[in-house]
């Protein structure tokens, strides 16, 4: 196990955004979040990510040989150090530069300010961007300005500049936003590339996409997780499909 | 003339006149991203149109556009016999598109009488017809009559909600866009907005925009549906035709 969410709480103004939540993800593995408006998604990505802070509960990092973080301590800029990535939707790059520079920019190569000053391009960052590239299919492209790219291939860029530097666990929030129907497709592709090699949560409204990488599903409602299991398990459940037509508010 | 179809393709001709707002494969997006690809859409005069489908498939966005804050990127729209793609929203307003945005956007500093007479004013009307337009909203939502001093901020969210429909009933729109307004409201409250759709079918003068989740609601209160995924019109009809396989396929996981 690489995560772990220990019941936890959040409230904003007496509001009780995470109530209660726990999630446990494994190393290497690729989990979906799914759930209507106002579950509670974002702010669960904002509490791994150290972005707030939760009122009960604990939030563990599970390092290497028994090594564990916990995150509730951590400062927010210190989570990447981690090796925690996050990827918001709308797709952060540097349009006047180049997908190479791009790339180059977001290397982990753990440097104090006065290496980044001297820094010199070596043979292993190329080597390192040139990985990346091929993962997120732009070698083709690698000159040309992040600005001119399509929306998917600014996605993927992005993606691109969490990969460079080699996260654990990588956040990825609706990444098909916005996409055509074949950039949808390649997106899910890269997804399941990644998974194994790193563990992925991805927060994903459109299902036809959550059908194409999910193997296991998370749905969460009113800050808590309301089932857990595979695609099919999560689709046929009762609660789940009252929710998603609304009827759990007539309820209460 | 436009064609309304249902999804088992048996077509249903629509004169223009029948037509309030036609969307003709219209697209738009933000930055590079294309969140409505040529969507098709027509609303008949005097009937509520639910339009389904699950998050972020671009509901709202083309709520949005209808109301000219989205520039298009292909396609038009015309409203009551009039091309308005190049009109800027406060045109849109004045020429009968009322909106309810998700999160109803009422003034919360100012109060409940303050909020409905911004209506009343930018509508211009005499006062006679001031106090009649009025009288038809507290029927409507007798709570806000009850709460004229009141800050619009510390109303219940439901109360709210009625207040923000009510302000824009006062407008007389011939169309009306509802953008969720059942989200996080109790159900007493949720019955009276149902019934508030009622009444303004009844009345026979205003066509509804119907953007909903809670899908009973949403049945109960349409005569036709849409159904938007990723950016496009995968399924349309009658309300009756919306069945449990459709509800699988493009509304529930």
């Amino acid at each position: 196990m690489i995560l772990s969410v220990d019941g936890v709480s959040k409230s904003f103004d007496g509001f009780k955004a995470i109530n209660d939540l726990s999630f446990y993800l494994e190393e290497g593995e690729l989990r979906t979040v799914i759930g209507p408006n106002g579950a509670g998604k974002s702010t669960f990505m904002d509490l791994i990510t150290a972005r707030t802070r939760p009122d009960e509960g604990q939030i563990t990092l599970h390092l290497e040989e028994g090594h564990d973080v916990d995150l509730r301590r951590v400062r927010e800029h210190q989570v990447s150090q981690l090796g925690i990535g996050r990827k918001f939707q709308n797709p952060t790059v540097y349009a006047s530069h180049s997908v190479y520079d791009n790339l180059l920019l977001s290397l982990n190569n753990n440097r104090g300010i006065w290496a980044s000053l001297r820094f010199k391009e070596q043979k292993r960052d190329r080597e390192k961007i040139f990985e990346v590239m091929k993962a997120i299919r732009l070698q083709d492209v690698k000159g040309t300005l992040a600005g001119a790219l399509s929306h998917g291939q600014k996605q993927w860029l992005e993606i691109g500049m969490l990969l460079a530097q080699d996260p654990k666990i990588m956040l990825v929030d609706e990444p098909a936003a916005g996409m055509s129907d074949e950039e949808t497709d390649r997106t899910g592709e890269l997804l399941l590339g990644l998974a194994g090699k790193h563990s992925l949560i991805v927060i994903e409204h459109d299902m036809e996409f959550v059908r194409q990488i999910a193997s296991r599903v998370t749905v969460l409602h009113q800050g808590s997780v309301l089932k857990e299991g595979d695609f099919d398990t999560v689709r046929s459940d009762e609660k789940v499909v009252e929710v998603y037509l609304g009827r759990q508010a007539r309820k209460h | 003339m436009n064609t309304m179809t249902d999804y088992e393709g048996k077509a249903k001709k629509l004169s223009d006149d029948e037509i309030l707002l036609s969307i003709d494969e219209f697209s738009a997006g933000y930055d590079a991203s294309l969140i409505l690809k040529n969507v098709s859409m027509a609303v008949p005069r005097n009937q509520v149109v639910a339009l389904l489908g699950r998050n972020g498939v671009g509901k709202t966005t083309l709520l949005n556009s209808i109301m000219g804050l989205v520039s298009a990127s292909g396609g038009s729209m015309t409203f009551n016999g009039r091309l308005v793609d190049s009109l800027a929203p406060d045109r849109r307003a004045r020429l009968g598109i009322g909106y309810v945005p998700q999160g109803r956007d009422i003034f919360p500093g100012l109060s409940v009488w303050e909020n409905l007479n911004v209506s009343l004013r930018v509508s211009g009307v005499a006062r006679e017809e001031a106090e009649a337009r009025l009288n038809e909203v507290y029927e409507l939502f007798p709570v806000l009559k009850e709460m004229l001093k009141r800050k619009g901020g510390v109303l219940s969210g439901g109360q709210q909600q009625q207040l923000a429909i009510g302000r824009a009933l006062l407008l007389k729109p011939k169309l009306l866009i509802l953008d969720e307004p059942t989200e996080g409201i109790q159900p007493s409250i949720i019955d009276q907005i149902e019934d508030a759709i009622y009444a303004i079918k009844k009345k026979g003068n205003m066509s509804v925009i119907l953007v909903e989740q809670y899908l009973d609601f949403a049945r109960n209160a349409s005569d036709r549906f849409y159904i938007l995924e990723r950016g496009s019109v995968v399924r349309k009809g009658e309300i009756d035709q919306l069945d449990n396989d459709l509800i699988a396929r493009y509304l529930t996981v």
